[in-house]
């Protein structure tokens, strides 16, 4: 079974949009046919961005991240990332620790600017990065 | 005191009652250990290693079209908002 870590991005999504690619990811992961992972940290992140977005939704990242019965990695330490501020900004480092630590074999974002791009494909190899839709045309081949 | 040398960075401390020790003013200043903190204490093998609590990784927050573009982007059937 595919092992996937999602972003606060990919869950932001997810939340607010039905038809776009990260809530399928999520159906997947709570039909358990993928297994989805996460971390505090993210949760942390996502709930951060919520607050501050302008369209507001009934929908409690906690509940949501139950709901879909993802696994949940402790939060990460500012020790833990050291090793990927060469390769990210420091504030994109424990999305590629976490990925890593879970040990997961694709890490989903929809950050083409800070994560999804060329540069940083090259050089984080733990796991492959890719969007929901990238990862979904290769789950369903 | 036991006669041994020590490097610059250990020091001897006393065990008190309850097994209560004090951290010298100078580390505690240093490693931001203050009254009430939590530390990670670990026994390993024969030595003791207390450690300051892991301080949190820092996190994005994105702007408000940063947010709209993850769910433009995201859309599986040229749904754009």
């Amino acid at each position: 079974m595919p092992e996937v870590f999602l972003d606060a991005s990919v869950l932001f999504s997810a939340i607010y949009s039905k038809t776009g690619g990260s809530y399928q990811i999520c159906q997947l992961i709570k039909q358990e046919k993928i297994r989805g992972f996460t971390s505090q940290t993210v949760i942390k992140e996502l709930q951060a961005n919520i607050s501050k977005f302008n369209k507001k939704t009934k929908t409690s990242p906690d509940d949501f991240i139950v709901d879909h019965k993802f696994i949940v990695r402790t939060e990460i330490a500012k020790r833990e990332i050291k090793p990927y501020q060469k390769v990210v900004a420091v504030k994109d480092a424990h999305v590629l620790a976490g990925a890593m630590l879970c040990r997961c074999d694709y890490l989903l974002t929809l950050d083409k600017k800070h994560i999804n791009n060329k540069d940083i494909r090259e050089k984080f190899t733990e796991s492959i990065i890719a969007s929901p839709k990238e990862f979904l045309k290769y789950f369903r081949k | 005191m036991p006669n041994t040398n020590l490097k610059t960075n250990e020091t001897w401390l006393r065990i008190l009652g309850k097994g209560m020790v004090t951290i010298p003013k100078k580390w505690r200043s240093e490693l931001n250990i203050n009254i009430g903190s939590l530390v990670r204490a670990r026994k390993d093998g024969e030595t003791l290693i207390i450690e300051p609590a892991d301080k949190p990784a820092p996190y994005r927050l994105y702007s408000q079209s940063e947010l709209e573009n993850f769910i433009a982007d995201d859309q599986t059937k040229n749904k754009k908002k």
